[in-house]
């Protein structure tokens, strides 16, 4: 893995630091470059598919860490080389921060493109999070967002129609780069996924991934093309259209009992 | 329950100085029968309770009509670590057995957390257990075939009984019928019903009269990696 380490403090012209965790820790507007100084301990840049937390250990430094640019996933992989994504990080989202604790993470964090991230100081994380009621609050609010997150990603394996469950995993993805204020355009949105992401976060593989992508296009719901996303129907994507999004279930549960079998 | 976590902490003030000098922590003690709904989804709940005794599940209502078991909570565990930091419950509490928890005022908690590094670490340690169960869940229903997430299931149950020292040689109580594992693993009963029969089959696993003997912890656990 080649991770090269920064010098200079990315803070001051960060486009994410208002609507994350950093907001509570270093304020809105940083007056100076070097304003965020006593919080961040390391910047570091990486090229995408390197592993920057190994499963068990983080070896590198202690964490926990902020995602500054660029897409990486949290993910658990099996001795047999299978692979499930239990959450895709986008640009703002603090990860690891079981290091706050100085807890090895159950799972191992992958950069999906090339990325910067920043190793918070975790003593003095603790220490605000223990003296500023703000930061404190905007600490819990953290875990309560992830805990929902991750309660989507739960509930949307109960989904049998494989077009659907792709488009929820989209609009999951959509719904947090909107709160974050980032988009390239009206309607699109950077989505520098494979279909084998997709497919190792969905559970579905990449035949049926190739297929609900197929089907969302086709019906005008979204389009995933050249790592964007583009809503070609908001109504049908947010699931208040009248019209459904197209029906395979039989395809889905067919697929799903052999898998089990 | 003292000595449990972070129940014994708050319990007993002995255990840390910074929490000595504060006021007590308010609490109240509630009893609940078994197989009753506790607390309803998206209730607000006004303290953090944690499990004294008995078993209970958190479980999440689909949109099909099924439910989803998110966590067996065991005695000694937070409902969810959530409650520290928000009022209305995302999930719905249902006991499996008789049993009683203990509600903490979630501003003392708070304050607590704040004046007490060891108060801090043990939230922090329930909250990683949590997400780490969570993710585990997200596992078992995207990638685990039936027998794996069965088998997953019951050495993390296991696991977690056996800190409690519930645990008596390769046997443990284990009130939990087929269709708690179903829910817990997005499996039919009939499929759950198949999986077990398999283990028993393979001299794996027995599960009789509420109990449940692992007779080779070694395959199991191989199944559940």
């Amino acid at each position: 893995m080649e991770i090269e380490r920064q010098l200079a403090w990315p803070c001051h012209g960060c486009a994410v630091r208002a609507t994350n965790f950093c907001s509570a820790l270093i304020g809105r507007a940083p007056a100076s470059p070097s304003a965020a100084k006593d919080q961040i301990s390391q910047v570091f840049f990486t090229a995408d598919r390197n592993e920057i937390v190994r499963h068990g250990t983080h070896g590198m430094s202690s964490g926990p860490y902020v995602l500054c640019k660029g897409w990486a996933f949290r993910f658990h992989r099996f001795q047999d080389g299978r692979r499930q994504i239990l959450s895709v990080l986008i640009p703002g989202d603090m990860f690891f921060t079981s290091a706050l604790g100085n807890l090895q993470p159950d799972y191992a964090v992958y950069s999906a493109t090339d990325i910067q991230f920043c190793e918070l100081d975790r003593d003095d994380i603790r220490r605000e999070i223990a003296d500023k009621p703000s930061t404190g609050g905007a600490f819990g609010q953290l875990c309560v967002q992830d805990g929902d997150e991750t309660i989507a990603a739960t509930v949307n394996f109960s989904e049998s129609n494989f077009t659907k469950r792709v488009a929820n995993f989209a609009r999951g993805i959509v719904n947090r780069l909107a709160a974050r204020n980032i988009k390239l355009a009206a309607d699109v949105y950077p989505f520098p996924l494979t279909h084998a992401d997709i497919a190792d976060a969905t559970g579905l593989d990449e035949i049926e991934i190739n297929r609900a992508i197929q089907f969302l296009r086709a019906d005008h719901i979204i389009d995933l093309l050249n790592g964007e996303l583009t809503i070609l129907n908001p109504e049908k994507f947010e699931g208040r259209a009248s019209t459904p999004i197209r029906h395979d279930i039989t395809t889905a549960i067919s697929h799903s009992e052999i898998r089990l079998l | 329950m003292l000595g449990l976590g972070l129940c014994g902490l708050l319990i007993d003030f002995k255990l840390d100085r910074s929490l000595a000098a504060g006021p007590p922590i308010s609490q109240s003690q509630t009893e609940f029968s078994a197989r009753r709904t506790i607390f309803h989804q998206n209730q607000t709940v006004d303290n953090v309770p944690i499990i004294c005794d008995g078993w209970a599940t958190a479980t999440f209502k689909l949109s099909n009509g099924r439910r989803q078991i998110l966590s067996f909570l065991l005695p000694g565990e937070m409902i969810t670590c959530r409650l520290v930091f928000e009022t209305q419950l995302h999930v719905t509490v249902d006991s499996i057995t008789d049993g009683s928890y203990r509600a903490f005022d979630r501003a003392q908690l708070r304050t607590a957390m704040s004046n007490s590094p060891a108060t801090f670490d043990r939230i922090l340690s329930a909250y990683n257990a949590e997400s780490s169960r969570a993710d585990q869940l997200i596992v078992d229903l995207g990638r685990r075939s039936a027998s794996e997430r069965v088998a997953g299931l019951l050495i993390e149950l296991w696991d977690r009984l056996e800190k409690l020292n519930k645990t008596d040689g390769n046997s443990v109580e284990f009130p939990l019928r087929q269709s708690h594992i179903a829910d817990a693993t997005g499996l039919t009963t009939v499929y759950v019903n198949k999986v077990l029969g398999e283990f028993r089959h393979e001299g794996m696993v027995d599960i009789s009269d509420r109990f449940l003997q692992i007779r080779n912890m070694t395959k199991l656990r191989r199944l559940a990696a």
